[in-house]
């Protein structure tokens, strides 16, 4: 282990709750960190002003507890809020196709009478501080810099970016919301180069990381994408995709980073 | 009904009354000190954290039905303690009252530049003018010193979420634990 783990590693460390792998790995680098020493003498200190009370304490909590009830949720926050969205949207999609029938057959009709071929030129630009520079494929960058994003497109059409790092964790960039949830696209309205709103911060997972680009002219389920890129061959090879290496219906345009401390 | 046990060894023990109760004896005898020294380092005031760390394990029994069954305790019993620490920040800062001692700068300023930080004064500057979430994700990085993934994790919010969030935060947050070095 090369990197500093966070203190609350630490911690987990100290009460047993991590592997036996992470414990290993753990113990052979805080023999040679001062650093982490000195979080652990911490951590011990701290657990040592309350060793001698903790019997005393459990026991007044047990007694607090034979007079308190629990609090009953039927469902957790986040299932309720879940389910409430979810009943909210069906309640939305259900009005609009009553109200907008015929608009709907009209867009599946365009979709069949279509071939698609999407084209999509992707650069970036990365802000450190006051500098700003044009990221160049393989560059080093750092957790902190921030990348703007310029696309050009051969027409209208959806637009995705996102990341995905050497442990095939995706980081979904446009649009950044959740692709199970929400597998849309970002709309492209017209043909040309466009400039993306906002700023990405890049985050502290460290190593070689793959920014890819995917346009289409119709609409593409982005998780069906991800999930292309992470079986591909060209990216367990950690290179760009060659000629024929991609689907024709979606095109993709790939940028190589490493980020590092 | 016999409770779940899944492959970590974890056991459902939200069903039964008893259970519960043993759940959370359990969870303070592995847990409690590692609590304490969370609580010490927000409040710095010994006192206040031993309290704090009891009213932890009572609304951990209160809402031990909003632990999802499989994860790590650690986490959810952090963020307990977490928002127990910020509500007697806030009551504190309500009343105007202060900390009775300052134990850790003396004690371990050595050891841990970020132990010689008046992290309560930081927190209170905070309390008023940040939403709770912000709140929790500044305790989660400044404090518990969780990184990213930890922290998307404990909290129950994205990476990207907590990447964004923290760049915003860090503006406002970082100048007042230089300020607090210094004065430290």
């Amino acid at each position: 282990m090369a990197e500093c783990p966070s203190r609350f590693t630490l911690v987990q460390y100290k009460s047993g709750d991590l592997s036996e792998v992470e414990t290993r790995a753990l113990d052979e680098h805080v023999v040679g960190c001062a650093a982490c020493q000195a979080k652990m003498r911490q951590i011990e200190a701290n657990l040592a002003q309350y060793g001698p009370k903790q019997e005393a304490f459990s026991a007044q909590l047990i007694s607090r507890l034979s007079t308190e009830k629990p609090s009953f949720t039927l469902f957790p926050k986040r299932v309720f809020w879940a389910l409430s969205f979810a009943g909210a949207a069906v309640t939305v999609v259900a009005m609009l196709i009553s109200i907008y029938p015929g608009k709907e057959q009209t867009v599946q009709q365009q979709q069949t009478k279509v071939r698609f071929k999407g084209r999509v030129v992707m650069r970036a630009v990365a802000q450190r501080g006051t500098d700003q520079f044009v990221v160049e494929p393989n560059a080093k960058l750092f957790p902190g810099d921030a990348l703007r994003f310029i696309v050009t497109t051969s027409s209208e059409g959806y637009l995705s970016i996102f990341s995905i790092d050497s442990r095939h964790v995706i980081a979904p960039f446009y649009p950044d919301s959740d692709p199970i949830s929400d597998p849309k696209p970002m709309v492209v309205k017209s043909a040309g180069r466009h400039e993306l709103p906002g700023s990405i911060v890049l985050d502290d997972a460290i190593g070689a990381e793959c920014i890819v680009t995917a346009f289409s002219r119709k609409p593409f389920d982005r998780g069906a994408v991800h999930e292309r890129v992470r079986r591909s061959l060209w990216f367990s090879q950690s290179r760009v995709p060659g000629p024929g290496e991609t689907k024709p219906d979606v095109g993709l345009s790939v940028l190589w980073i490493n980020k590092s401390l | 009904m016999v409770p779940k046990t899944d492959a970590r060894g974890i056991t459902d023990n939200r069903t039964n009354a008893d259970e519960r109760v043993r759940t959370i004896e359990m969870l303070h005898r592995r847990y409690a000190g590692i609590i304490y020294d969370l609580c010490v380092r927000i409040l710095m005031d010994r006192q206040e954290a031993e309290d704090a760390v009891q009213e932890t394990y009572l609304n951990a029994f209160r809402f031990l039905s909003s632990y999802r069954y499989g994860d790590s305790y650690l986490p959810w019993l952090y963020q307990i303690a977490t928002n127990v620490c910020l509500k007697l920040i806030r009551t504190r800062k309500r009343k105007g009252t202060t900390p009775t001692d300052n134990i850790d700068r003396m004690a371990t300023e050595q050891d841990d530049p970020l132990s010689a930080i008046d992290t309560r004064r930081i927190l209170e500057a905070l309390v008023g003018g940040l939403d709770k979430r912000s709140i929790e994700i500044v305790v989660a990085h400044y404090i518990w010193g969780m990184d990213q993934g930890q922290i998307a994790q404990t909290i129950g919010i994205s990476r990207r979420a907590v990447v964004k969030r923290l760049s915003a935060l860090k503006r406002r947050v970082d100048p007042l634990f230089v300020k607090e070095l210094r004065h430290g």
